[in-house]
């Protein structure tokens, strides 16, 4: 399943998917693959990618 | 930092490359050196049933003292060079016997017995020497050869019409190309040595490279990814190993034993890399797909040159078998392959992050 909330939260920050990957040192493709639902990051993953955006986790990864 | 290990590993490489190519600058040293290569061609005319020359000579010299080995091979025009090993003496044409001569005009080596492949080691000092070529000089001194050394007397006019020695039935001019190689006993140690530095550098070199690619430098999805390739090539390895050695035990394809198992890696690399490189998993977070991408067109174009030079030369096989010259094709067609695969995965990279923009 799409991750669109985290792409809306990186495009509100005016960022591009290799801006957030350089920030959380992975790679573009990476960000990419958790964006299209691809792959399921780590619970640290998702916690360097809730600070770079200034967002919980609920907020990005937590599916109501 | 990062520039200076790049530097390092081109220096590598380059060295690397150079050790390599090595003995092929040495092969080329000019005749009388530690290897040379000689070819020539004569012409025997055939004409009432009597050959002309009876036998030709070819004077060759030897720069420096040593244990030399000696090897000839000899081709009548229109004869598929991959079968030169299986020539019988009807093949050979008219050759019966080859003697090495000092420029005493003492005799140092000759063939035997019908056997006419020469390939013996030398204790040659330097100067002047002479190969002298014999032929049958006509149809009875065949039949006298073939029944001293090639069955019983009673079989030999058999044999001769078995054999459709029809050059001597008619007048005919035979071309027949010779070559000879001579290379210095006492390289094999440097051989032994050069092999030993190929090893321990192709060593250095995925040390230094599994030390500088420490798994920080990929990212979790990555080494997920990786582990998934590592295990996909080691069973395409698996799989061709079983193929190979079921072809090479019920001999299903004319190719050495030794070719088809080396020949088995190439698969499992390629399938390693290939998932990789489609994965975004083959470079790490610092490395940069233009590098590799020349890399393995580069490695890929020498390899392809090399074979099909070897291929035009009728060097792919041996006995008419393909041998390791093979290799330098597999070679080709991996490093192509993935060179494609690395320009493919590139451009639809370029294409998704244009639609991000």
């Amino acid at each position: 399943m799409k991750n669109l909330r985290l792409k809306a939260a990186r495009a509100g920050l005016d960022m591009s998917q290799q801006d957030l990957a350089d920030q959380v040192g992975v790679s573009r493709q990476t960000i990419n693959a958790i964006e299209k639902g691809d792959y399921n990051p780590t619970i640290n993953l998702c916690r360097a990618i809730c600070k770079a955006l200034g967002k919980t986790l609920d907020e990005l990864f937590w599916e109501e | 930092m990062e520039k200076k290990k790049n530097i390092f590993i081109c220096l590598i490489l380059t060295l690397a490359l150079g050790i390599i190519l090595l003995p092929f600058f040495f092969s080329k040293d000019e005749k009388g050196g530690n290897y040379s290569n000689s070819k020539w061609t004569h012409e025997i005319t055939v004409k009432d049933g009597t050959v002309t020359p009876g036998s030709t000579t070819t004077d060759f010299t030897i720069a420096r003292d040593g244990n030399y080995r000696i090897s000839y091979g000899w081709l009548p025009e229109g004869t598929d060079k991959n079968k030169i090993m299986e020539l019988g003496p009807s093949d050979a044409h008219f050759l019966t016997v080859i003697q090495i001569f000092d420029s005493k005009g003492e005799q140092l080596f000759s063939t035997c017995a019908g056997y006419l492949f020469a390939d013996t080691v030398m204790d040659l000092p330097a100067g002047q020497y002479s190969a002298v070529y014999t032929y049958f000089t006509d149809s009875d001194s065949f039949m006298e050869f073939a029944k001293e050394n090639l069955c019983p007397a009673r079989q030999a006019g058999q044999l001769a019409q078995d054999m459709g020695f029809e050059n001597f039935g008619g007048d005919a001019v035979v071309r027949i190309n010779y070559e000879m190689t001579w290379r210095a006993s006492g390289e094999d140690p440097v051989f032994a040595l050069w092999i030993f530095v190929i090893i321990l550098l192709i060593l250095t070199i995925v040390v230094f490279l599994a030390v500088s690619k420490k798994n920080e430098d990929y990212d979790e999805r990555q080494q997920l990814e990786r582990g998934r390739a590592y295990c996909l090539g080691f069973m395409t390895i698996l799989i061709c190993m079983f193929l190979a050695i079921t072809i090479d035990a019920l001999e299903l394809l004319p190719v050495q034993g030794y070719v088809l198992y080396a020949v088995s890696i190439f698969p499992g690399v390629m399938a390693f890399v290939t998932y990789c490189v489609w994965h975004e998993a083959y470079f790490s977070l610092r490395e940069k797909e233009k590098s590799l991408l020349i890399i393995f067109g580069i490695i890929g174009a020498i390899n392809l040159v090399i074979s099909i030079t070897a291929i035009l030369e009728g060097r792919l096989g041996v006995n008419g078998r393909p041998g390791t010259s093979i290799l330098n094709l597999a070679c080709a067609v991996m490093f192509l392959e993935l060179f494609l695969v690395v320009f493919l995965k590139k451009i639809r990279t370029s294409k998704e992050t244009d639609e991000e923009d």
